[in-house]
């Protein structure tokens, strides 16, 4: 028989099961007895304290120094920090090489002369692909430029106002637009050799036409010089003739120029037909 | 973020009064009318600030043209305001206040303007520039990018005071009293927003993809134990 068995028949014999219950109880005792581990919280704090450099807590300190396992992780916790700011370092690192940084640094030694006003104006690089670095033309804009472009408004200004006062090519646009309506003018202008004497003749519309102003109207007849009198329209009528004024208001009525009026004007009494029915 | 006066007294503080005496004697230049002389002393500010700069821009930004602009503006508004800089204050903490300011400022403009367009890929045009120092292997080269991509993830996906936070301490390694200064606030309440920050990571993180450890290495360690 060897030791072994020896103490396995002890620990059957009656007062070996009672030394054995006694033996649980007591463990179990000492188990709710000892002191609980760390929290995660505490852990954090003692390395994020010890990182500092700041005193920790007493009592943490003492259970870590006799706890293998909260030693275990407060060092864990410890060597995490340690190896978040070796990650953040050799990020920085790989990123920022040395060429980077003096690079970097000329850029603000450069900015900080410009801000002082101590740095070389800047050099006008010329176009990468010349041969022969050409001469720069530098122009005074300061003396003729302002002049030319108030003598350039002034001209436009005075050309706009003499093709408005005088059209040059009035005959030619009441020709154009008499060819594409010609069929209307036709049948508007009467044919002098039939009509009524006292209408107007169409040579006359012509050549009244072409006195014409591009807005389609007539202008009054000059008053004598000596007049003195209101402005009136029986001033004008005065000087012109009722016939002569109600013919040059007929040629203006349908004259090229209100083309777009013919279909109105067609439903429209002539004035020589009214000032027939008025005699 | 609220202005608090920093103070050189405060026992807190880690002494760094040589940019500090550079700032004073260019205000000083700026104040007697020479401007070239005060651009060139100013030039040994940013001899020193400039890649502390980069890299608190860079953890907020991550895009190079972005970082390069900020710092930039940033250093420029630093000599502009520096007539009004007070000697008895901390050039390097009022400059970061400048510099995290103007990151914030740049962030908001791009949530912005990026609002209405598609969305990229993080980091995308990181991809092809390569380490500084030479990888002992492509595929651990790679599981190291990755790692830090999800870090940097995990990091921009902070709220933005929590993100300062843990810039300005882990990365920067400022202290929370520093870093209550430069954000303006109280230190507890810097101290709270580190403790969550941290607390956050961990939970977007797991422990092995935090620690770079790789499944090659579990299957290492548990060989060992057996």
């Amino acid at each position: 028989m060897t030791e072994r068995d020896d103490t396995t028949a002890a620990l059957r014999s009656p007062r070996g099961s009672r030394l054995v219950s006694c033996l649980r109880v007591l463990s179990r005792f000492a188990w709710s007895t000892a002191p609980a581990h760390l929290s995660d919280d505490q852990v954090v704090a003692l390395a994020v304290d010890s990182a500092d450099g700041r005193p920790t807590d007493p009592t943490v300190t003492q259970h870590v120094t006799s706890c293998r396992r909260c030693d275990r992780r407060s060092r864990d916790a410890a060597d995490q920090l340690l190896a978040l700011a070796d990650a953040a370092t050799a990020s920085f690192d790989d990123t920022f090489t040395p060429d980077m940084l003096h690079a970097q640094r000329t850029r603000i030694g450069r900015r900080l002369k410009m801000l002082v006003g101590t740095a070389a104006p800047g050099r006008l690089l010329d176009f990468p692909f010349a041969q022969n670095p050409r001469r720069r033309i530098h122009v005074n804009f300061g003396g003729w430029m302002p002049a030319a472009v108030v003598g350039a408004l002034l001209l436009g200004l005075t050309a706009g106002q003499l093709v408005h006062l005088h059209p040059l090519d009035a005959g030619t646009s009441a020709t154009t637009s008499r060819a594409v309506d010609g069929r209307n003018a036709e049948q508007r202008v009467p044919d002098p050799s039939s009509a009524d004497p006292r209408a107007t003749s169409g040579p006359a519309r012509l050549g009244a036409a072409q006195d014409m102003d591009m807005t389609g109207t007539i202008e009054l007849p000059r008053l004598p010089s000596n007049y003195t009198g209101p402005l009136t329209l029986d001033a004008f009528a005065q000087v012109i003739p009722d016939e002569a004024f109600f013919g040059s208001l007929d040629v203006a009525l349908t004259s090229t120029q209100v083309s777009e009026l013919v279909s109105i004007d067609a439903l429209t009494p002539r004035v020589q037909d009214l000032a027939l029915n008025i005699r | 973020m609220t202005r608090t006066p920093i103070s050189v007294t405060d026992p807190n503080v880690r002494p760094v009064a040589i940019e500090t005496l550079l700032a004073g004697e260019v205000k000083q230049l700026l104040a007697a009318g020479q401007r070239a002389r005060a651009a060139e002393r100013f030039g040994e500010i940013i001899d020193r600030q400039q890649r502390r700069a980069a890299r608190i821009a860079y953890h907020y930004l991550r895009d190079p043209a972005d970082v390069d602009e900020v710092v930039q503006d940033a250093f420029l508004k630093a000599f502009l305001h520096l007539p009004s800089f007070r000697e008895d204050l901390f050039f390097e903490l009022w400059f970061t206040r400048i510099l995290v300011n103007a990151c914030l400022d740049r962030l908001k403009s791009r949530n912005r303007r990026t609002r209405w367009l598609v969305q990229q890929e993080p980091h995308e045009g990181m991809a092809d520039t390569g380490p500084a120092s030479p990888q002992p292997s492509p595929e651990t080269r790679l599981l190291a990018k990755e790692r830090r991509t999800q870090l940097e993830a995990a990091v921009d996906r902070l709220p933005t005071r929590q993100r300062t936070a843990v810039i300005l301490t882990h990365f920067e390694g400022r202290t929370t009293r520093e870093a209550s200064l430069v954000m303006g606030l109280n230190e507890s309440t810097v101290r709270v927003h580190l403790f969550r920050a941290v607390r956050k990571l961990r939970g977007s993180l797991n422990r092995d993809e935090w620690l770079g450890r790789t499944p090659f290495d579990r299957d290492d360690r548990s060989r060992r134990r057996a």
